[in-house]
């Protein structure tokens, strides 16, 4: 046998248990554990690695199905989608849609969103900085200028919409006390959320806005010039982009010259 | 009812001073602050590095394990309940 094909039954018996008998017949026998089972030690130390990454990510979402059901989930996810890059920060984040198709949790089609909040935590905490530009300059733009202004959001920006309440769940797992903080029997699932997830340093942030707040941050994230934004907003465009410029939302401005 | 025009030209104006006035008031440093490794506070599978005879990240088995480290800023480690410094020296690739 070549070593690729070596290669590619070992892979296989780690990412599927039932082709673990297959490896073990190139595998010895020895002492207690026969070959099975030694082939076994490899495919559970990759599993149990990936499982811990996945408890860690999904932190609420293993408390909200329970540590038993959510081992096992992880453990068909990662048969299901094994790693496919040597980067253990980026698995994952086909975890949601894979719940969101489970038979078992077809009911509580809620938990996948609020694991699709939890990703969406996990990556704005491994994006990239970015500088803060000089607002100061803006009042140096020309009238042209200001025609093609348009604002940037931090790469760290996620925003999460899902027409369950998964920012009050989220909040409800968190062991500090929040302002509006709920215990979950108390969370009316069924409620539109829409939630803005950012990092400022080494601190990540996580707010609910209404839909008008939601409308605004979409339309900064798709680029919205200023006279876009001005025709959309209104009077309310002044306040919008000066709480979004004080709490971080927008992190630098482009035009024109 | 403004017109588009002088919409724009408050809006400017609007996010201007407040930059101006947050600029007064920002005075925080973002330089980076040097790294030390702390032992004993990591929860189990997220600790950073080899240690314990195991291979690399993730794999610490117990909570505040005081042979598994985080890097984490310079000064911050001796502040934490079971957190201690550990010293480059004591450090060994296996």
């Amino acid at each position: 046998m070549s070593l690729p094909d070596l290669q590619t039954r070992f892979i296989a018996a780690i990412f599927d248990r039932n082709q673990r008998a297959g490896m073990a017949e190139l595998v010895k026998s020895q002492g207690a554990l026969d070959a099975a089972q030694r082939v076994g030690i490899y495919r559970n130390s990759v599993h149990g690695v990936l499982l811990q990454h996945l408890g860690a990510l999904y932190e609420v979402t293993r408390q909200l199905v329970g540590e038993a059901f959510f081992e096992r989930l992880s453990d068909e996810f990662v048969d299901h989608a094994p790693p496919t890059r040597p980067f253990l920060v980026e698995y994952g984040d086909a975890f949601p849609a894979f719940m969101q198709r489970h038979a078992a949790l077809e009911e509580m089609p809620w938990l996948a969103d609020v694991a699709r909040l939890e990703w969406a935590r996990h990556q704005a905490w491994h994006a990239v900085n970015q500088p803060a530009g000089d607002f100061t300059q803006i009042m140096m733009l020309s009238e042209g200028q200001q025609a093609s202004l348009c604002f940037q959001m931090p790469g760290s920006a996620q925003l999460v919409q899902s027409p369950y309440a998964v920012h009050q769940v989220w909040l409800a797992h968190q062991p500090e006390d929040f302002p509006g903080k709920l215990p979950l029997e108390r969370i009316q699932i069924p409620q539109p959320a829409y939630v803005l997830v950012w990092r400022a340093g080494r601190q990540l942030r996580q707010v609910e806005v209404d839909e008008a707040g939601w409308d605004f941050l979409s339309a900064l994230q798709q680029g919205a010039t200023l006279p876009v934004l001005t025709e959309r907003f209104q009077e309310q465009l002044p306040g919008l982009l000066t709480t979004a410029m004080q709490r971080g939302w927008i992190l630098s401005f482009t035009a024109d010259s | 009812m403004k017109t588009n025009a002088q919409l724009m030209a408050a809006t400017i104006m609007a996010l201007g001073m407040a930059a101006v006035s947050t600029s007064l008031m920002a005075a925080d440093d973002e330089t980076k602050p040097e790294m030390e490794k702390c032992g004993g506070i990591v929860k189990a599978g997220m600790n950073d590095c080899a240690g314990n005879g195991h291979a690399c990240a993730g794999q610490g088995k117990a909570d505040s394990d005081p042979n598994e480290w985080v890097k984490l800023p310079k000064g911050t480690c001796e502040k934490l309940t079971g957190g201690a410094v550990i010293e480059a020296k004591d450090m060994k690739m296996k």
